[in-house]
C-alpha cells in the first residue's frame, strides 16, 4: 500500500526556559493508505501532540510531515486549511455535536459549509454515511436523544463524511464502555479498509491492539516500534 | 442561515436576553422620539386642523405660535393673484385664563372664521359648535384640558384680561404644549387680545388648482418681501423643528437613544457571546475540519441579525400598547414611518455591531484545544 503521511525527525517542545517541556523527541513515521494505525503510550507521552502535528493543526519546532505528497508544514496557513478540509477527518475525545442539530445535519453542516455542497446531495451523502454506521434510524434525532456509543459514531460518520484519505482519531473510545468503544474502532478499521484510507487512532487502551492494522508505541516523546529492539535502559 | 436558526430557536431560554435587550433599544428609541414628536407636533395643531394650502405671516416666522401681527389690507393683494380661492384671516397669540377660582393658566388664542366655509383650524368642530362659537366671549376647547381649566362643564366660564368667556364646546383631540388652545371667532380672540381690525396674525389661503400652491407661494413672496407665505405642511415642519431645537429637546432624545442602544448592544452581545462559547468545541472542530473562519463569523453575525429581527418582532406589540397608554395619559407618541424605519435600521445595525464584538470568542475555537 501507498505511504500517505511521512514524518521525519519532529521535535516539538512547550514552554522556555526552565518551564520547557519537550513533548516530541524526533520521531519519524510513515503510515500506509488501508491501513489503522494504533499509537499508545502511557499519559504525557506525546501521543496527541504527535496526531495533532501529523495532521496539520499543531506546527512542530522541527522536522518535516509530508501528507499525500505534500510538506504541510510548508504550506500557509490557508493552504493547510484547504489540505484539512479537502482530506482529512477527525474525531476527538468527546463527541463535540452542536446539542441543536440532528445527527444528519451535524453531517450536513460539514459538508455544507466546508464544500458547499448543495442541500440535497449534502442530505443523501449524510444519509449514506449515518446508513454505514447503522444510524440511519437516529438520522433525525438530536444529541441529547442518542446514547454515548450511538453519540460517537455520529461523531465518527461527521469525520467520514466527506470521504477523507486521512482520519485521525484522539482517544474516541474514552467517554464508552468496551462494547462501544470495540465498535467505534471497528468501524474506523472497516472504513480504513473499504476506502483506502489511513487512519491513525490515538488510544491508551490496550485491548484496541487486537482491532489494529499496525502498533506504535510512544514513550517520553520516542517511538519505538515493535520491530525495533527496545531500548536499553 | 438555517443553522443559526435552529440553534437560536432550540436554545431559545439562552437568546431571550438578547431578544428582550433588542426590544428595549426598539422601544426606547421609538417612543421616546415618538413622544417628544407628539409634544411638538402640538405646536402645528392650528395648522394640520386646518384646510389651508398656505399660510402668510410675518417675514420669516419661525413658528406658528411665535407669529406677529400684519395689517389685514394684507388680504386684498393676496385676492388679487388669479389662482387664489379663498382668504381667511386668523389671529393667534397667548393669553391668560384665570379659572373661577382665580388660578392664572397660560393659554393660546385661535381665533379663526367660523363660518360653515372656514379654511381655519375648525376641522375637528360639528357645524353646531361653528354656530355657537359667532356668539361673542364663547370658546371651545380641548377635552383634556377641562380639569386644567377648571372648565368641566359646557357652559363653564372663565376670564381673559377681564373678558368673561364660556366654553359652548370640547374637541376629543387639539392636544396641548405651553398651554390649552382657547379656539373661537375672530371677533373674540380680538376682544380677548385687543386686537384692532386692520391687524391679523396670519393670513390663510387655498388654491384653486391644488398644483399651483408651489407657484402662488413664490409669486407671494417675490411681490411682497415683508411677509412670508409658507405651505401648510412645510409651515409645520418649521414650527416643529423650531421647538425641537430651541429647546435641545433634540439632544436630550439623542443621548436617550444612545443609552438605548449602549444597553441594548452590552447585553446582545453578552449574550452572542455565551452562545458561542457553548459551542466552542463543536466550532473548534469544524476548523479542524478545515472550515475557513469567515464560515463561522458568519454563522455567529447571522444569529446576530436574527436575534435583532426577533427582537424588533417583539417591540412591535409593546410599542403599540404603550404608545396607546401614552395617549390614555394625555400625551400623543406619534410613529411616523420615517422613525419606525430609522429604529429598525439602527437597532439592526446595532445586533449586527454586538454579534462583531462576539466574534472575539471565536479566537479560542482552536482545534489543538480539543487534544489532550
Ligand atoms: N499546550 C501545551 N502547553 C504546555 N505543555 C503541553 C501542551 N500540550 C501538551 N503539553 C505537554 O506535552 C506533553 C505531552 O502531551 P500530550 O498531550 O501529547 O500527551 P498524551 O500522550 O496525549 O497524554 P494523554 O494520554 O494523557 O492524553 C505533556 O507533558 C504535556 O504536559
Ligand atoms: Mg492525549
Amino acid at each position: 500500500m501507498p505511504v500517505t503521511i511521512e514524518a521525519d525527525n519532529i521535535i516539538r517542545g512547550f514552554g522556555t526556559g526552565d518551564l520547557r517541556t519537550i513533548a516530541v523527541r524526533g520521531v519519524s513515521i510513515t503510515l500506509e493508505a488501508g491501513q489503522m494505525t494504533l499509537l499508545m503510550g502511557p499519559s504525557g507521552s506525546g501521543k496527541s501532540t504527535l496526531l495533532a502535528i501529523l495532521s496539520g493543526l499543531l506546527h512542530p519546532d522541527e522536522g518535516r510531515v509530508s501528507a499525500l505528497d505534500a510538506d504541510i508544514w510548508k504550506m500557509s496557513d490557508y493552504q493547510r486549511e484547504a489540505f484539512r478540509r479537502r482530506y482529512c477527518g477527525f474525531i476527538f475525545q468527546g463527541y463535540n455535536l452542536f446539542p441543536a442539530l440532528t445527527a444528519q445535519q451535524q453531517l450536513e453542516i460539514v459538508l455544507q459549509w466546508g464544500g458547499n455542497v448543495p442541500k440535497k446531495q449534502a442530505a443523501s451523502m449524510a444519509l449514506q454515511t449515518l446508513a454505514s454506521l447503522d444510524l440511519r434510524d437516529k438520522a433525525h434525532l438530536r444529541p441529547a436523544e442518542l446514547s454515548g456509543g450511538e453519540k460517537q459514531r455520529v461523531a465518527v460518520a461527521r469525520a467520514l463524511v466527506k470521504e477523507p484519505s486521512l482520519v485521525f482519531a484522539d482517544e474516541p473510545t474514552s467517554a464508552l464502555d468496551w462494547e462501544h468503544g470495540r465498535q467505534v474502532v471497528d468501524l474506523l478499521h472497516e472504513a480504513a479498509h473499504k476506502r483506502d484510507a489511513t487512519i491513525l487512532v490515538v488510544s491508551h487502551d490496550p485491548r484496541l491492539i487486537p482491532l489494529a492494522d499496525r502498533v506504535l508505541n510512544l514513550e517520553d516523546g520516542k517511538l519505538w516500534d515493535g520491530d525495533e529492539p527496545t531500548p536499553a535502559i | 442561515m438555517q443553522y443559526a436558526l435552529r440553534t437560536i430557536w432550540f436554545e431559545r431560554k439562552r437568546f431571550i436576553p438578547g431578544i428582550v435587550a433588542v426590544a428595549f433599544s426598539a422601544v426606547l428609541i421609538a417612543l421616546q422620539t415618538g413622544i417628544l414628536l407628539g409634544l411638538i407636533g402640538v405646536v402645528s395643531v392650528p395648522i394640520v386642523n386646518s384646510k389651508a394650502q398656505i399660510w402668510i405671516g410675518y417675514k420669516d416666522t419661525l413658528s406658528v405660535d411665535l407669529g406677529r401681527p400684519i395689517p389685514t389690507r394684507y388680504a386684498e393683494y393676496v385676492w388679487a393673484n388669479p389662482n387664489i380661492e379663498t382668504v381667511n384671516e386668523y389671529v393667534q397669540s397667548f393669553t391668560f385664563w384665570t379659572t373661577t377660582s382665580g388660578q392664572n393658566e397660560l393659554a393660546i388664542v385661535m381665533g379663526t372664521n367660523v363660518s360653515p366655509e372656514s379654511i381655519g383650524p375648525v376641522d375637528q368642530l360639528d357645524p353646531e359648535e361653528l354656530v355657537y362659537l359667532t356668539e361673542p366671549g364663547s370658546i371651545v376647547v380641548d377635552r383634556n384640558d377641562a380639569d386644567r381649566l377648571e372648565a368641566s362643564e359646557l357652559g363653564s366660564t372663565g376670564e381673559s384680561f377681564g373678558r368673561r368667556l364660556r366654553i359652548v364646546g370640547f374637541v376629543p383631540d387639539m392636544g396641548s404644549i405651553s398651554g390649552p388652545y382657547l379656539l373661537c371667532s375672530l371677533s373674540t380672540a380680538r376682544m380677548i387680545l385687543r386686537m384692532p381690525e386692520d391687524k391679523t396674525t396670519y393670513l390663510l389661503a387655498t388654491v384653486k388648482d391644488p398644483t399651483k400652491v408651489d407657484q402662488v407661494i413664490d409669486e407671494l413672496n417675490a411681490a411682497f418681501p415683508d411677509f412670508t407665505a409658507f405651505e401648510a405642511e412645510r409651515f409645520s415642519t418649521r414650527s416643529k423643528m423650531h421647538w425641537l431645537t430651541k429647546t435641545k429637546a433634540g439632544i436630550a432624545i439623542g443621548f436617550v437613544a444612545l443609552l438605548g442602544l449602549a444597553v441594548g448592544a452590552s447585553v446582545t452581545s453578552q449574550t452572542l457571546y455565551a452562545a458561542t462559547v457553548a459551542s466552542i468545541r463543536e466550532l473548534a472542530v469544524l476548523r479542524a475540519l478545515g472550515i475557513p473562519g469567515w464560515r463561522i463569523s458568519v454563522y455567529v453575525l447571522q444569529q446576530a441579525i436574527i436575534v435583532g429581527i426577533l427582537g424588533l418582532v417583539t417591540s412591535g406589540p409593546v410599542a403599540y400598547a404603550l404608545a396607546q397608554l401614552a395617549r390614555r395619559l394625555g400625551t400623543h407618541a406619534t410613529l411616523p414611518t420615517w422613525l419606525i424605519t430609522s429604529t429598525i435600521v439602527v437597532t439592526l445595525t446595532m445586533s449586527l455591531f454586538s454579534g462583531l464584538i462576539a466574534l472575539r470568542s471565536l479566537k479560542h475555537a482552536e482545534p489543538a484545544s480539543l487534544l489532550r
